[in-house]
């Protein structure tokens, strides 16, 4: 489906590295079980290349729904632009995507509709925060946060307060509220991120993708970032993609991680099962060890 | 005694011929390109038109049907006048650029700009230049003359002209449009200095009697109907009386051998 | 130490007196505006002849000069300036000018294309108008052609521009009929032929554009904020850029066909109301619109008040302030 999109030419992949088959679902810290198909993604022979060399290879990969899942892996692993293909985005020119990427979506009707998950984007049912997002607008932070709600209005149509109460809500849990009324270009990279992400949030949709939302925070607001999309999962079911730099962080609020390496998936699992000392040190050509303190595993 | 007394004597009278015959032979230019049409004419004018190797674009002088054409007045290059191998180049203000002349000159090629300024006098004068370089003198004076004798200033008739270009820019003060509408006893109603663009508020407090435009803008104003009907102009002593008119812009933008007859063309549309 | 979070639904500061204030408060933006427009047009009308009379007694003549002068002059003022602010947020560059997109590019070939095969009158501007949004459209083919990428809009934009420019003087110098010279006159962007075109050609052509763009306000903030990022808020990206780039043909075409060739003010007007006040980009476009009428009106009035009875070029006198402006931008943003 990808490729009858755009003039791309169709790959042929290498047969896979390790991968496991599905992903650990540790039902007991889960209040409420799953009823419907668990799939959120499914990746089948995707292969991303330039012209010169292959980026991202992937014979078959899912994702669950309603559990935050993070990608990690050293610089130039594929994480951000495999999340940019489950997107449909080329991330530059001259680059082929061929496979298939569908995504499964409850409906009324049918418990499990398999889509392109380039339709997702489209339909507004993905909230994305890029690497790199942009700011300069005319705007104050108060009405760049709102622009998440403006999927939902009218063209003719204001926030309403309801919206403005929600926002302000967002903006007062991150910590932007002394910077209200301020415009969007004079905030911090460390502003500026989390107000991409109140916008995000103010989309009220149903999965989020985040392309390392905590490269400009500081500790403090990295973990109150992960816990709070922790507590989205767990109390409003919603499915998150992060992916994520920092080992620590990835196993403590990780449902799900993802090991990736020179444009593979190296593992799947559960924190514990995926981020072993061996595995990661393999990984990321150095050494690391993990240690368990009394505020949790710390990766070193 | 009375030899050596005559010896220098000779000498003298022998080298005063010698240099009265150089400088006959010296002015004799049979190579001549007119690189602005208005001196083209005096060339043809007086007698030396098969003297012309070269000639202007624009020019349309029937005795230079078949000179061939070595550029535009308005863009002219030394390499195209050169081409024609000329041994004398003659133009006028109309030239440019104006460098042509030097840089022609450092080419070792004579380059003459007979009138450099535009004026009556100048004219009167470059017509009696040209008539020197062709050997023609006696020819170009009383040309000259009888130019000069046109172009007396009639009586004043006190009628108000816009001579414009394209029905937006007129000719004001200090133009030659100006010199043309005086000398033909009339009243420049273009209230502005040089060749400038009038408001067409500016055209109606001007309340001319007569109007002339460069008849090749004819395309871009659409006919003199529809010039007519322009507020401004329907309201004007011109336009009531039907005095506008599309001219040559030649005829009225700078001066020309017919010059004269222009004034008494000026004069007569407003007995 | 560890933060919970919590989806906290406390009232603000923000929220209280919102409502209130941006109801009198926009009431009131109105009112003024509406105001301040009358006022100016009111004066404008009287200028003329070098001095102010009032325009209550003015003659049937007269008052047949002024007015259209006066409607061009709104017009060609909001028109660029709703396409520049447009514009510029299509190419995130606050130095985009509706002249960019190929426009006057476009209506400059129009022109010497249609003079030179004798047309004249009418067709002179419905020439301009055409070139304006065919080259337009041509671009906008090229683009998806090669495959999409704002980047590549605002540089095809510039290239093929540029090339028009090219043709258009390589007619102009290879042309023996003076007609063709008096095309650079009616391209160098002056109000001197307001009158002569009929208004309402460049009317319903800006209508159209404005309707077209108004509405995508929204949408074009969201495009600002990146293409993925504005795909997850529903926008279709290659539909938005497309009916931008078609509404601002329809406006700049309109404007190039009334009175020439007129940069800066849809480069200026856009960026002082974006630093001054912001907003969302419909808002921006709107008042964007205002200023630029008011404006363009104001400066007309002034230079045929001082410089009667010469017709000064408008075009002249706005990059006489556009120039400064421009560095003063650059230096504010590099600041």
């Amino acid at each position: 489906m990808l490729s009858l999109f755009s003039p791309f030419s169709v790959v042929l992949t290498t047969p896979m590295t390790l991968l496991t088959d599905r992903p650990n679902q540790d039902l007991a810290t889960f209040p409420n079980p799953v009823k419907q198909d668990p799939t959120l993604f499914t990746l089948d022979q995707v292969c991303i290349a330039t012209a010169h060399k292959t980026l991202v290879e992937v014979s078959h990969l899912t994702i669950p729904k309603q559990r935050l899942v993070t990608f990690i892996g050293p610089n130039g692993a594929g994480k951000s632009t495999l999340l940019h293909a489950m997107l449909n985005q080329n991330i530059g020119v001259g680059l082929t995507v061929s496979g298939t990427i569908t995504a499964t979506m409850s409906t009324a009707t049918s418990p499990s509709l398999k889509t392109p998950s380039e339709q997702l984007i489209r339909q507004g049912k993905i909230a994305w925060v890029g690497q790199h997002e942009r700011f300069e607008l005319p705007l104050t932070v108060l009405e760049y946060a709102l622009l998440g709600v403006s999927p939902m209005l009218s063209w003719y149509k204001q926030p309403s307060p309801t919206h403005v109460k929600k926002a302000a809500a967002l903006l007062d849990d991150f910590e932007l509220t002394p910077l209200t009324g301020s415009r969007v270009q004079t905030l911090s990279g460390g502003e500026k991120q989390r107000l991409a992400i109140v916008r995000a949030l103010m989309q009220d949709t149903e999965i989020l993708m985040f392309d390392e939302p905590t490269n400009h925070l500081d500790i403090r607001h990295q973990r109150f970032l992960l816990g709070y999309l922790q507590q989205l999962v767990r109390e409003q079911q919603k499915s998150i993609v992060v992916v994520l730099h920092d080992l620590t962080h990835s196993y403590r609020y990780s449902d799900e991680v993802i090991l990736m390496n020179r444009g593979q998936i190296v593992a799947q699992g559960a924190p514990h099962e995926v981020m072993t000392n061996e595995q990661l040190s393999l990984v990321y050509e150095t050494d690391i060890q993990a240690y368990d303190t009394e505020g949790g595993r710390v990766f070193m | 005694m009375t030899l050596l007394a005559t010896k220098p004597l000779y000498q003298a009278g022998a080298l005063a011929v010698l240099l009265g015959a150089t400088s006959l032979s010296a002015q004799a230019y049979d190579r001549i390109v007119a690189m602005s049409p208005d001196v083209a004419d005096i060339i043809v004018a007086v007698g030396a038109a098969n003297k012309v190797v070269g000639k202007d674009a624009f020019n349309s002088n029937p005795a230079l049907n078949n000179v061939p054409e070595v550029g535009m007045h308005r863009n002219i290059t030394a390499e195209s006048v050169l081409s024609v191998k000329p041994d004398l180049v003659l133009g006028s203000h109309m030239v440019q650029p104006a460098s042509i002349y030097q840089r022609l000159n450092s080419l070792k090629v004579k380059a003459v700009n007979v009138a450099p300024t535009e004026d009556a006098a100048t004219f009167t004068k470059s017509i009696k230049t040209v008539g020197s370089y062709v050997g023609q003198t006696s020819k170009a004076n009383q040309l000259a003359s009888r130019w000069q004798q046109g172009m007396a200033p009639m009586k004043n008739t006190g009628k108000r002209y816009l001579l414009s270009y394209d029905g937006r820019i007129v000719a004001g003060k200090g133009t030659v449009g100006d010199e043309l509408i005086r000398r033909a006893g009339g009243i420049n109603a273009a209230n502005v200095t040089g060749l400038k663009p009038l408001s067409r508020e500016g055209w109606l407090a001007a309340k001319p009697d007569v109007i002339i435009i460069a008849d090749h803008n004819k395309p871009v104003i659409g006919s003199l109907a529809k010039f007519r009907q322009r507020p401004e102009v329907a309201v004007s002593p011109a336009g009531k009386k039907g005095q506008v008119y599309f001219w040559p812009a030649d005829e009225f933008l700078r001066f020309g051998l017919d010059s004269p007859q222009v004034l008494k063309k000026l004069n007569s549309l407003v007995q | 130490m560890s933060l919970s979070p919590t989806l906290s639904t406390k009232s603000s500061p923000v929220t209280d007196t919102a409502k209130a204030s941006r109801y009198y408060g926009r009431l009131g933006k109105y009112l003024v505006a509406i105001v301040a427009s009358l006022v100016l047009i009111w004066l404008a009308l009287g200028v003329g002849f070098g001095e102010w009379s009032s325009p209550m007694g003015l003659d049937e003549t007269i008052w047949q000069l002024r007015y259209p002068r006066i409607a061009t002059a709104l017009l060609v003022g909001m028109g660029l300036s709703v396409s520049g602010a447009a514009l510029q947020a299509l190419f995130e560059n606050p130095l985009a000018d509706p002249s960019l997109i190929g426009t006057s590019g476009g209506a400059a070939l129009g022109v010497v294309l249609v003079l030179a095969f004798g047309i004249s009158g009418i067709g002179v501007p419905l020439a301009a108008f055409s070139g304006s949004v065919i080259v337009c459209l041509f671009i906008l083919a090229v683009h998806r052609f090669l495959g999409g990428g704002q980047m590549g809009l605002l540089i095809l934009g510039f290239v093929i521009s540029a090339f028009c420019a090219a043709i258009v003087s390589l007619i102009l110098f290879m042309s023996n009929d003076m007609v063709l010279r008096s095309a650079t006159n009616w391209l160098s962007g002056s109000m001197a032929e307001a009158g002569f075109v009929p208004l309402r050609y460049a009317v319903i052509s800006m209508l159209a554009g404005l309707i077209i763009l108004l509405p995508l306000g929204r949408q074009l903030d969201g495009l600002m904020l990146g293409e993925t990022t504005a795909m997850s808020l529903g926008i279709r990206v290659g539909l938005v850029r497309t009916l931008v780039v078609v509404a601002s043909a329809l406006l700049t075409g309109a404007a190039v066909s009334l009175a020439g060739v007129i940069g800066f003010i849809g480069m200026m007007i856009p960026n002082l109301l974006a630093i001054i006040f912001g907003g969302g980009r419909m808002r921006l476009m709107i008042w964007s619109g205002w200023l630029g009428a008011i404006f363009l009106l104001v400066i007309d009035g002034m230079a045929r008040h001082i410089a009667y009875p010469v017709d000064v070029p408008v075009g002249i006198v706005l990059a006489l302030i556009g120039g400064p402006f421009f560095i003063w931008l650059f230096i504010r943003g590099k600041m």
